[in-house]
C-alpha cells in the first residue's frame, strides 16, 4: 500500500519533466505574445531583460526546473506571465467547476453503463445485446466536441431547453445546474461507450464460473443469482478502469469547456496555452496530473478493499 | 533425410498458410468487421486520389457561393466563406489519414520496440518502461498536446504528428510486453534457445511473428483515437491554419453563427469523423474476433 | 427417484451433442449409487440435468424424473427453486471455483439455509451454520464463519460444500467427482465423511467419478456410462465380479490388482467417439474386442439380462420373466 503511495512521486516528477521539456524545447519565443507591436524597440528589450533577470531565465535549464521543482513542492507555483497572479490561485478558482463537471459525467456514465452491460450480458446474443454493443462502439467513435455542438444547437438554440454556456458566478442552484446537463452529458457519453463493453464482458466471463452454478443449484432465483453472486464479482475489474476513465475525462473536458463555455481549468488552459504562459502551463499540468494520479491510487486501494482475497 | 527435412517445412508453411485463411474466412463472415474494412478502403482512396474525385478546389473562396444548401452542384452545400464542403471532405480525409497513419507508425515502432525489450529482458530495464508506461497513461494527453503545440512556432502537419506519436505508444508497449511475456515461455522459444540463437534472432524470429495479429488490432484502435485528437486539436486551433482539416471545418461553422439553418457545414466533416473512426473500431473488433484473441481490450 | 428414459443435447454450432442418451435409473433411500465413465461420458450431465441446471445451447430433449411423484421434468421455475438445496442438493468438484470468493462461508451457507428454511433471525441462524460447519468436521467454527474461500485448503473447502449441500437435509445427493481435486489422503476423509452423513440423514446419494477404485467401496450401485449410455448397470458386487459388458470388463482389466499375475495392463484400442459424430449401432463396437457383425448395425437395448443386472449389448439376452 505504502509502496503504491510512494510510486506516485516519480511518475509526478517525470510527468513534469516532459511537460518541462516539451515547453523549453520547443523554437518558440516565449516573449512572442506578451508584447504588442506597438509598444517600442527598446521599451520591448529592457523589458526583455528585466524579465529574463526576474523569472531567472538566464540560468541554465536544469536550475530552472529544479528551483520551479522546489518551489512546487512548497506549494508555489510561481506567476502567470500574462496576469501576474499567483498560478496557485489561478488555478484553484478554477479547478471546482471542472472536477464538478469531470465527476457528474464519470457517475452519470458509470449509472448507465452497468445495467446496460449488465443486461446486454445477460441476454448474451440477443437484438438487445447487438444493439448496446454497436451503439457503445457508435458512441466511442463520435468526436465530443462535435456532439456538444449539435447538442447545443438543439437543446439551447432550437428548443431553449437549456442555456448554451456554462456557470456564471453568482447563479442560482437551478440554473447552475441547468447549465451542467448539457456538458456532462456529451462528456459521460464519450466514455459511455468504452464502459459498457467493460462492464459486459466482465458480466459474460463471470457468467461462466462455477460458482454461478452452484448459486443456482441452491435454489436461489435468477435475478439474486446475477445481482448478488455475480455483479459483485464483475464489478471488481470495473474498479480499476474508473481511474483511468477519469485521466480520459479530465482530458477531454478541454474541448467541452471550450464548446460549452464552462469556465473550468480546461478552457483557462487553452487559453493562456495561446498566449504562451510558461507558469500557468506547467501549473495546471502539475494539478491535473496530480488529480489524476490521486484519482488512481483512490481506485487501487478501493479495489484491494474489495476484493477479499488481496485483504486477507 | 533430404526428403524428410523438405516435407516437414512444407508442412509447417501448409499449417501457417492454412492458418491464416482460416482467420480470413473467419473475419469474411464478421459483417461489421467487413464494413468497417470497406469504409477504410474508401476513406484511402478518397485520401489518394483526392485530386482527382473533388468536383472543386477545396479552397477556392467563393464569396457570392457562401452557405448554400446541398444542392445538384455542391452535393455537401458550400461553408461561410463560399468553398465547396464535399471537396473539403475529401481533402480532409487525405489530411487525417496522413497524420493517424503516421502517429501509428512512430508510436507503433516506439511502442512495440520498448514492449519486445522490457518484456524480454525483464529486469531492471522492465521496471523502468512499466513506470513510463503507466506515466504516460496517466497524463491527461490533451494537455500535454496542447501545451506543446503552443509552444512550437512551426504549425505544420508534422508537429502534431511527431507530439501525438510520442505520447500513444503506451498502449502498444503494454499489450506487446504481456504478450511476449507469456510467449517467452514458450516450449518452442526455449528450443531455439538451446539451439544457440542469439536473442534478437529470438525476438525476431521467434517471438514477433505471434505479434502480428496484436499489433495490427491495436494499430486499428490507434487510428481511431488519433482521428478523434487529430480532429479536436485542429477544432481549438492548434493545427496547421492552411489545411481544410474536418476538425476545422467544425470550428468554421462553429464560428460563423447560425448552427441550425446552417446544419450542413457542421454535420457532415462530424460525420465524416465519426464514419471514419467507427470504421477504425469496427475493423479492429473484427480482426479481434477473428483471430480470437482477447488480450486487446 | 426414478429416471426413466432421460436425454439431453447441447446444441451447438459444430453440431448436436448428444450427452446423455435414453437413461433410465432407479434408486431408494439410504442407497448409493456410482456413475462411473471417463471424462465426457456424459455423467456430469447426467447429474446437472437431474437438478435441471442445464442452460443453453443445452437442452432436456426427452424423458421423465419422478421425485416424490411429481415429474421434476413438468415442474414450474418456483417448484424447482425449492428443490434446488433443499430435497436434491449437489457438491461439484472444484471447490475453490464453486464457492463465490467475495462472500463469507458463513454467509454462503447461511444463505441456502435461510432461503429453504425460511429462518430469519440472524442468531438462530448463525446457530445453525456452525451446527452443520462442526457436523462436517470443521473445528473452530464460530470464528471460520466470517472467513473466505481462499482461506481454506482443498479439503476443507470441499466440507464446506458438503455442508452447504447437506445444511437443509437432503434425500437426495449429487456428488460430481468430489474428491477428483483433492490429494488421496483428504479423498479417504471426505468420502467417510459422506458416508456417516448419508447414515445420519438416510439420504440417497449418487457419486459421480472416474475412479472405479472408489465406487467399489463406497456404492451399493454400479452405472457404468460410455458416450452418453449406460452400458452397464448392476449392484457393486455383479460390476466386479461378474462384469458382462466388454467395455466394463476392458476397464476392470485395466486396473493394476494386487493379487494378479499379469505383466501387462491391458488397454482399450482407439479413443473415445465425438458424441456429435456416434457411430453407427453400438456405440462402442468400434473398439469393442467381443463384437459381432451386429454390433455395428444396431444399437442393442437396455436389457435386464440376470436379476438386478442390466445392460446394453447384443452378447446377452434379455431375461424372460
Amino acid at each position: 500500500m505504502i509502496r503504491r503511495f510512494l510510486t506516485l512521486f516519480p511518475v509526478l516528477i517525470a510527468v513534469t519533466l516532459l511537460v518541462f521539456t516539451l515547453i523549453h524545447l520547443a523554437p518558440g519565443d516565449p516573449f512572442a505574445y506578451i508584447f504588442s507591436p506597438q509598444q517600442g524597440e527598446e521599451f520591448q528589450t529592457e523589458l526583455k531583460e528585466m524579465y529574463i533577470k526576474k523569472w531567472g531565465l538566464d540560468k541554465p535549464i536544469w536550475q530552472q526546473y529544479i528551483m520551479w521543482l522546489s518551489n512546487a513542492f512548497r506549494g508555489d507555483l510561481g506567476y502567470s506571465y500574462m496576469t501576474g497572479r499567483p498560478v496557485t490561485e489561478l488555478v484553484f478558482g478554477r479547478i471546482p467547476r471542472t472536477l464538478e463537471l469531470a465527476f457528474s459525467s464519470l457517475i452519470l456514465a458509470l449509472m448507465m453503463a452497468i445495467p446496460l452491460g449488465v443486461l446486454s450480458a445477460v441476454r448474451h446474443g440477443s437484438v438487445f445485446d447487438r444493439f448496446v454493443t454497436s451503439f457503445s462502439v457508435m458512441a466511442n467513435s463520435m468526436p465530443s466536441f462535435w456532439v456538444g455542438i449539435i447538442m447545443i444547437t438543439i437543446f439551447a438554440v432550437e428548443l431553449r431547453l437549456l442555456p448554451t454556456s456554462g456557470a456564471g458566478l453568482g447563479m442560482g442552484l437551478l440554473a447552475h445546474l441547468k447549465s451542467l446537463v448539457l456538458p456532462m452529458t456529451v462528456l459521460g457519453l464519450s466514455r459511455l461507450g468504452m464502459l459498457t463493453r467493460m462492464v459486459r464482458n466482465s458480466v459474460l466471463e463471470i457468467l461462466n464460473e462455477d460458482y454461478i452454478v452452484t448459486a443456482r443449484a441452491k435454489g436461489l432465483k435468477e435475478y439474486l443469482v446475477i445481482y448478488k453472486h455475480a455483479l459483485r464479482n464483475a464489478l471488481l475489474p470495473v474498479v480499476t478502469l474508473i481511474g483511468l476513465s477519469l485521466a480520459f475525462i479530465l482530458s477531454g473536458s478541454v474541448l467541452i469547456e471550450t464548446v460549452f463555455s464552462w469556465p473550468g481549468m480546461g478552457k483557462f488552459f487553452v487559453l493562456q496555452a495561446n498566449r504562451r504562459d510558461y507558469t500557468t502551463l506547467m501549473g495546471v499540468n502539475l494539478i491535473v496530473s496530480l488529480t489524476i494520479l490521486a484519482a488512481m491510487l483512490v481506485t487501487d486501494i478501493t479495489y484491494a478493499l474489495l476484493d477479499p482475497r488481496i485483504r486477507y | 533425410m533430404e526428403n524428410k527435412k523438405g516435407n516437414a517445412h512444407e508442412k509447417i508453411i501448409e499449417k501457417r498458410v492454412s492458418y491464416y485463411y482460416t482467420v480470413l474466412k473467419r473475419f469474411l463472415k464478421h459483417g461489421p468487421g467487413m464494413f468497417g474494412l470497406i469504409v477504410i478502403m474508401i476513406t484511402l482512396l478518397l485520401a489518394i486520389f483526392a485530386d482527382d474525385i473533388a468536383p472543386f478546389d477545396p479552397y477556392e473562396l467563393n464569396p457570392r457561393n457562401r452557405f448554400q444548401a446541398p444542392d445538384r452542384v455542391h452535393l455537401m452545400g458550400t461553408d461561410n466563406l463560399g468553398c465547396d464542403i464535399l471537396s473539403r471532405i475529401i481533402y480532409g480525409a487525405r489530411y487525417s489519414m496522413i497524420i493517424s497513419i503516421s502517429v501509428v507508425i512512430i508510436s507503433m515502432t516506439i511502442g512495440v520496440t520498448l514492449g519486445l525489450i522490457s518484456g524480454y529482458y525483464g529486469g531492471f530495464v522492465d521496471e523502468i518502461v512499466t513506470r513510463a508506461t503507466d506515466a504516460f497513461m496517466a497524463v491527461p494527453s490533451f494537455f500535454i498536446y496542447i501545451t506543446a503545440l503552443s509552444m512550437w512556432d512551426v504549425r505544420g502537419i508534422w508537429t502534431i504528428t511527431l507530439i501525438m506519436g510520442i505520447m500513444m505508444w503506451p498502449t502498444f508497449a503494454k499489450v506487446v510486453r504481456s504478450e511476449v511475456l507469456s510467449l517467452k515461455q514458450r516450449p518452442y522459444v526455449e528450443a531455439g534457445k538451446s539451439m544457440g540463437a542469439s536473442d534478437v534472432r529470438l525476438i525476431m524470429r521467434y517471438i514477433l511473428p505471434n505479434l502480428f495479429g496484436s499489433i495490427t488490432i491495436i494499430s486499428s484502435f490507434r487510428m481511431a483515437a488519433a482521428i478523434l485528437t487529430e480532429t479536436g486539436l485542429n477544432f481549438i486551433g492548434l493545427g496547421d491554419p492552411t489545411i481544410c482539416s474536418w476538425g476545422s471545418m467544425i470550428t468554421r461553422a462553429h464560428r460563423s453563427g447560425a448552427q441550425l439553418t446552417f446544419w450542413w457545414a457542421t454535420l457532415f466533416p462530424g460525420l465524416a469523423i465519426t464514419i471514419v473512426t467507427w470504421a477504425f473500431n469496427l475493423f479492429g473488433d473484427g480482426l479481434r474476433d477473428a483471430l480470437d484473441i482477447k488480450t486487446v481490450t | 427417484m426414478r429416471i426413466k428414459n432421460l436425454s439431453t443435447s447441447y446444441f451447438t454450432d459444430d453440431g448436436i451433442v448428444k450427452a446423455v442418451y435414453d437413461v433410465s435409473l432407479d434408486l431408494s433411500a439410504g442407497q448409493t449409487i456410482g456413475i462411473v465413465g471417463e471424462s465426457g461420458c456424459g455423467k456430469s450431465t447426467l447429474g446437472k440435468s437431474i437438478m435441471r441446471l442445464i442452460r443453453p445451447p443445452g437442452k432436456i430433449t426427452n424423458g421423465e424424473i419422478i421425485f416424490n411423484h411429481q415429474d421434476i421434468l413438468k415442474m414450474d421455475e418456483k417448484k424447482i427453486r425449492e428443490i434446488r438445496g433443499g430435497d436434491i442438493a449437489m457438491i461439484f468438484q472444484d471447490p475453490m471455483s464453486s464457492l463465490n470468493p467475495v462472500f463469507t462461508i458463513g454467509s454462503q451457507i447461511g444463505e441456502t439455509i435461510k432461503l429453504h428454511q425460511k429462518i430469519k433471525n440472524k442468531h438462530e441462524l448463525e446457530e445453525k451454520v456452525v451446527a452443520i460447519l462442526e457436523k462436517v468436521g470443521i473445528s473452530d467454527a464460530l470464528r471460520r464463519l466470517s472467513e473466505y474461500p481462499h482461506q481454506f485448503s482443498g479439503g476443507m473447502r470441499q466440507r464446506v460444500m458438503i455442508a452447504m449441500a447437506l445444511s437443509c437435509n437432503p434425500k437426495f445427493l449429487i456428488a460430481d467427482e468430489p474428491t477428483t481435486s483433492l490429494d488421496v489422503t483428504i479423498q479417504a476423509q471426505i468420502l467417510d465423511l459422506i458416508g456417516n452423513l448419508k447414515k445420519e440423514f438416510n439420504s440417497a446419494i449418487m457419486l459421480i467419478t472416474h475412479n472405479i477404485a472408489v465406487v467399489a467401496e463406497f456404492c451399493d450401485y454400479v452405472a457404468v456410462m460410455y458416450a452418453g449410455k449406460i452400458i452397464e448397470y448392476s449392484n457393486t458386487h455383479n460390476i466386479f465380479k461378474n462384469p458382462k459388458h466388454p467395455y466394463t470388463r476392458a476397464i476392470l482389466g485395466s486396473l493394476p490388482r494386487i493379487d494378479s499375475t499379469l505383466e501387462e495392463l491391458t488397454t482399450i484400442p482407439g479413443i473415445v467417439p465425438s458424441l456429435i459424430n456416434l457411430p453407427a449401432g453400438c456405440v462402442f463396437n468400434p473398439r469393442c474386442s467381443e463384437k459381432i457383425t451386429i454390433c455395428s448395425e444396431i444399437n442393442p437395448k437396455y436389457v435386464e439380462i440376470e436379476p438386478e443386472h442390466y445392460t446394453s449389448c447384443h452378447l446377452y439376452k434379455e431375461i424372460k420373466e
